[in-house]
């Protein structure tokens, strides 16, 4: 299916990803900030390979399918220590948890960038388009 | 229903279960009370606890239990108990565990800092 990636670089920080988020799920599960004024970040569930969330949760509620780390409520204890787990702080706990579905596979903040700082790709076709991007940086300074 | 506090690592499992079960959190402590409870939740309680803290038994009298909470090495808050990252840390397979000592909000900024770097390095260049 693919995971989302971003493009830090083509992100203006609009938070319209936020917002939809929050419109599909009732609490957003992506975050935006700036940081000095000078650049904005989402951050967001990045379906870990070597997933922590799903190393410490011991009645499989969370755990690794195929490339994502699917959730399954029923079985959720709340214990919080998925919360304590995550590196990248993309798992929010109150009465439920709230963490990345990928919205079952047309994720909301996908669709809604305007600028396509989010993309949801597989590793093969991002590492291309990457170093392509990147190819074509180092070309344009030859040439100069 | 018993708990054995040598083993418990002061997580919120039973007591999402259970309303005799509660938890508070002040001034870097959390406390967790086991009043004197409904045996039918017993089993429930005992698949729930991560630790394996939990037994069958009767406990006539309720007690608390207090964890002394981690804080954040950059905002100072705490954020779990120190023996629930202690727990964490040996269930993960990776040798550099360096985000447990932050909070979940300053891994955010974190991970926002080192892209926009990134970013700004790039448009400085232009």
């Amino acid at each position: 299916m693919g995971k989302i990636y971003l493009d830090p670089e083509r992100c203006i920080g609009c938070r319209s990803c936020e917002v939809a988020c929050e419109r599909e799920h009732g609490h957003p599960r992506i975050s935006v900030d700036k940081v000095k004024d000078l650049a904005a970040v989402p951050v967001y569930c990045h379906q870990c390979d070597t997933a922590p969330c799903a190393a410490v949760c011991y009645t499989g509620s969370l755990r690794l399918d195929g490339d994502m780390v699917v959730f399954d409520p029923d079985l959720c204890t709340l214990c919080g220590l998925c919360f304590v787990a995550c590196p990248f702080g993309a798992i929010e706990l109150d009465s439920v948890i709230h963490r990345c579905d990928l919205c079952g596979g047309t994720p909301v903040c996908v669709m809604t960038c305007p600028t396509e700082a989010l993309q949801l790709e597989d590793i093969d076709a991002i590492t291309g388009s990457t170093r392509s991007r990147a190819a074509g940086v180092l070309a344009a300074r030859v040439r100069v | 229903m018993k708990v054995d506090e040598r083993r418990c690592i002061g997580c919120r499992a039973c007591s999402a279960i259970s309303r005799s079960i509660s938890i508070s959190e002040d001034a870097g402590i959390r406390s967790i009370t086991f009043h004197s409870h409904d045996e039918s939740l017993t089993e429930r309680l005992i698949e729930a606890c991560p630790a394996g803290a939990i037994s069958s038994g009767i406990t006539a009298e309720s007690i608390t239990l207090t964890f002394r909470m981690k804080r954040c090495s950059v905002c100072g808050e705490p954020f779990a108990t120190e023996r629930e990252i202690e727990h964490v840390a040996s269930l993960i397979p990776e040798t550099h565990k360096n985000w447990l000592d932050l909070c979940p909000e300053c891994r955010r900024a974190e991970q926002r800092r080192s892209h926009a770097w990134h970013c700004i390095r790039i448009r400085g260049r232009v």
